[in-house]
């Protein structure tokens, strides 16, 4: 494990060096008001929980392939504009799909996105929230749903417009029913692990 | 600053938005709870049950054909049989009869449950046979559309003939000594009830309403103490009254199906009918036509599982064959449903 951690830093560090040999190294870009980017990311998505508060303790927590969800798929466009230096707003469409045991459960979420870049350069920590809702299917059922997410990536960008982001957080979607709805014990709180790739371009 | 303004304004119309859609119940019936309760597919497709004995089952599945499944070791064995397309059962064999083509008579086999053995039988014009009842509905002849309806078991125990309709009918049976054939004649729909007693009933359901013509009854139940029958259409409509006089009550809403007019699967158990809507939610038909959800948990066990057929046991248990997820058992007595 060691050697693969060795191996795996030795990479990325001559990767580095070859890049800054090859071109003149990317100028650090300082984002301002009015700065772009545009974003796409896809990747695996792993089940992480489902809440269920009306049911029996005992019954309520679900975690990860206890949840019967099998790793799934998420794929988005985002945009955002720079409010200042460091600060980004905009939106992004994803769709993401998981098989459970036997049928497929899809959701489509639609969000306002807020990206806070503090470090900035050739390599870039992007932190993101997103607030949004989404459509849930199942079978002959669908949902309109709250959703939210938080994540954390790592970018680098080997041009000055173009970078790739490895990034990973959580997503939440909550199902919720009123006291006197037939489904009242089906609420239920459901998070997910959505490990992505990005290719960013920035203007 | 003008721009930014704007943003914010954006911003807040769309937290709005989604404050006021937030749980928005499109067609709900608790996603996640479904996903969390979902089963393995197995592999043999969608089950028709039609007989169990000495703790196997058999059946006829859409990707494997005829099949007995041992609960214990969990495997499907295959039955020696080709493009097997109806069947039925008297208990002790296993009747089946084979793909045909157009004005061709089917090969029909008899399969003994005890001793494994395969004995032709003669051919006959098959159009339906009642998987779990010793009941076939034939063709009289290539050139004319005249149809009976005898035992699988027995070609000469004839138990309806001179049937007459203008494209083949279905046969929706309860057990071997009750069923209807419902099909179409012109315009419009006959049902022919059937029940086998000391005195034969042999009637055409009737109504004073014409829209039981309409629509093939696909389900039904029929209880001999007091003569009382509830049926359902293929529309999901629901009719009840004696099989002489019966008026339409409410209705059920079922799934889209190819073809719509096929026997749709239900069971009986304490003189009403129970059967799967669209939803995949249990509903219960009284002899009185009300119709009722399930509220028992063996329900809940189906929500995202489809059921292709039943086979009634004894005392309270009901099996049902899915879609895609294996046989099921059903304790009506002790509410409970597993997987076999």
């Amino acid at each position: 494990m060691k050697r693969v951690l060795i191996a795996l830093l030795f990479c990325v560090t001559v990767s580095g060096v070859l890049a800054a040999e090859e071109a003149s190294p990317a100028p650090i870009r300082q984002y301002e008001l009015g700065s772009q980017m545009f974003t796409f990311r896809a990747g695996p998505v792993l089940p992480a929980f489902f809440y269920r508060p009306n049911l029996t303790e005992g019954d309520q927590f679900l975690s990860f392939f206890d949840t019967r969800l099998h790793v799934g798929g998420y794929g988005s466009i985002r945009y955002q504009r720079f409010l200042n230096g460091t600060l980004a707003l905009g939106g992004e469409l994803g769709y993401f799909f998981a098989y459970d045991r036997s049928n497929l459960y899809t959701t489509v979420p639609l969000q306002a996105k807020l990206t806070y870049i503090p470090l900035q350069g050739t390599f870039e920590i992007p932190l993101s929230v997103g607030l949004g809702f989404a459509y849930n299917s199942y079978l002959e059922s669908s949902y309109l749903s709250l959703f939210a997410s938080a994540e954390a990536g790592f970018s680098w960008y080997f041009r000055e417009d173009w970078g790739i982001t490895l990034g990973a957080g959580f997503q939440f979607i909550p199902e919720l029913y009123g006291a006197d709805d037939d489904n009242y014990e089906h609420t239920t709180l459901a998070g997910f692990i959505p490990i992505t790739i990005s290719v960013t371009y920035r203007n | 600053m003008n721009r930014n303004h704007c943003l914010r304004r954006r911003i807040l119309i769309l937290l709005a938005s989604i404050v006021l859609v937030t749980g928005c119940n499109l067609d709900s019936d608790g996603i996640f709870m479904r996903i969390s309760e979902s089963e393995e597919t197995v592999e043999v497709g969608a089950i028709t049950l039609i007989a169990t004995k000495d703790d196997a089952f058999y059946a006829l599945t859409t990707e494997k054909g005829l099949q007995k499944y041992d609960p214990e070791t969990k495997q499907w064995t295959k039955i020696p049989s080709d493009a097997v397309m109806h069947v039925a059962t008297d208990g002790s064999s296993l009747f089946y009869a084979t793909r045909a083509g157009e004005d061709e008579e089917n090969s029909v086999f008899a399969y003994n449950l005890t001793t494994s053995g395969i004995t032709p039988k003669d051919d006959q014009y098959v159009i339906a046979m009642s998987p779990t009842n010793d009941l076939m509905l034939v063709k009289d002849a290539v050139d004319a559309d005249i149809y009976s309806v005898i035992k699988a078991s027995n070609y000469d125990s004839v138990l309806v003939s001179d049937l007459t309709y203008s494209a083949p009918p279905r046969l929706i049976a309860q057990d071997s000594e009750t069923f209807i054939v419902s099909g179409v004649n012109g315009p419009s729909y006959t049902h022919r009830f059937v029940f086998v007693d000391d005195t034969t009933t042999n009637v055409d359901l009737t109504s004073t309403d014409t829209a039981l013509d309409d629509y093939p009854i696909v389900a039904f139940h029929y209880d001999d103490t007091t003569d009382r029958l509830v049926a359902v259409a293929s529309d999901g409509k629901i009719w009840k009254g004696t099989p002489n006089s019966l008026s339409t009550s409410t209705s059920v809403s079922l799934p889209e199906r190819n073809p719509e007019t096929m026997p749709y699967p239900a069971f009986h158990y304490e003189d009403k009918l129970y059967l799967q809507n669209d939803n995949k939610r249990f509903q219960v038909i009284s002899p009185e036509g009300t119709v009722s959800e399930v509220s028992g948990s063996f329900a809940s066990e189906f929500t995202s599982i489809g059921i292709f057929s039943f086979l009634e046991g004894d005392s309270g248990i009901i099996y049902a064959g899915t879609t895609a997820n294996g046989i099921w058992q059903i304790d009506m007595v002790g509410d409970t449903a597993e997987m076999l």
